[in-house]
């Protein structure tokens, strides 16, 4: 794979996680639409973004108008869709701009991975979280330990249900 | 996606939001000054980053800074 659209929960995730870097085995390059940026405040994840950008790995997506009215009516068709969990604005711009261009789109929050199984105008666009992410990197028991330190890295859980389907068996924790 | 494959994602959001609401710290979100405080406990409720930061008007990064150390848990399910 080459390029894949981004939203910031998963960015900043990858970019807390120690091997961070292993998200360009499997894509070149990663966009991140423009409407996202303004909510990375903080200098670090800024200056990581900054450095990403100038190494030609991250690209800042412009607003375009057709993505927008495309965001619109997936925005209005998730939300108005009985047992569909919400979607937020950026998520239904970047699962728009994924859409329209072929690309998988990245995403910890459930809502654009539910709706692209569920609608059928969203029909064959492909949404990773960093789950499967962390699949597609890892084998074995370098998976089982990636899966250990993104969860220590970056506080992010990963479902019993997800991680039985991935055949993640981790190590009972406390005592 | 079928109705049972449907229901069986709601069901791991609400076991998400289960295990968010036992995780957290809430001594910790207690001791928050708004909105920070409203914004983590809406964090607990919706496992929404973004949206519980718009609404709190608490920046996106520093929000996720914050639950880190609040103990909630981003349930991927």
């Amino acid at each position: 794979m080459s390029l894949a659209v981004a939203d910031t929960c998963l960015l900043i995730n990858w970019l807390s996680f120690r091997r961070w870097e292993d998200i360009f085995r499997l894509f070149r390059r990663i966009l991140l639409p423009s409407i996202m940026v303004p909510e990375l405040r903080s200098q670090r994840i800024r200056g990581r973004v900054e450095e990403l950008v100038y190494r030609g790995r991250l690209a800042i997506l412009p607003r375009a108008d057709y993505v927008d009215r495309e965001a619109l009516r997936i925005f209005n068709l998730v939300n108005s869709t009985p047992g569909l969990p919400r979607i937020d604005e950026p998520e239904a711009y970047g699962l728009a701009y994924a859409a329209l261009h072929g690309l998988p789109f990245l995403t910890d929050n459930a809502s654009p991975k539910v709706a692209a199984r569920s609608l059928s105008s969203l029909k064959g666009v492909v949404v990773y979280d960093s789950l499967d992410l962390l699949v597609m990197l890892y084998r074995g028991s370098g998976l089982r330990t990636a899966v250990e330190e993104f969860m220590s890295d970056t506080s992010v859980v990963f479902s019993r249900e997800r991680l039985r389907e991935a055949g993640v068996e981790l190590e009972p924790r406390g005592g | 996606m079928m109705t049972e494959q449907l229901d069986g994602y709601l069901q791991r959001l609400e076991e998400a939001r289960e295990l968010r609401r036992r995780s957290a710290d809430w001594a910790y979100i207690e001791s928050r000054p708004e909105p920070l405080r409203t914004a983590l406990k809406l964090l607990v409720e919706t496992g929404d980053l973004w949206y519980s930061s718009k609404l709190s008007g608490v920046p996106l990064d520093e929000l996720n800074e914050e639950r880190k150390r609040a103990r909630i848990p981003l349930v991927v399910v």
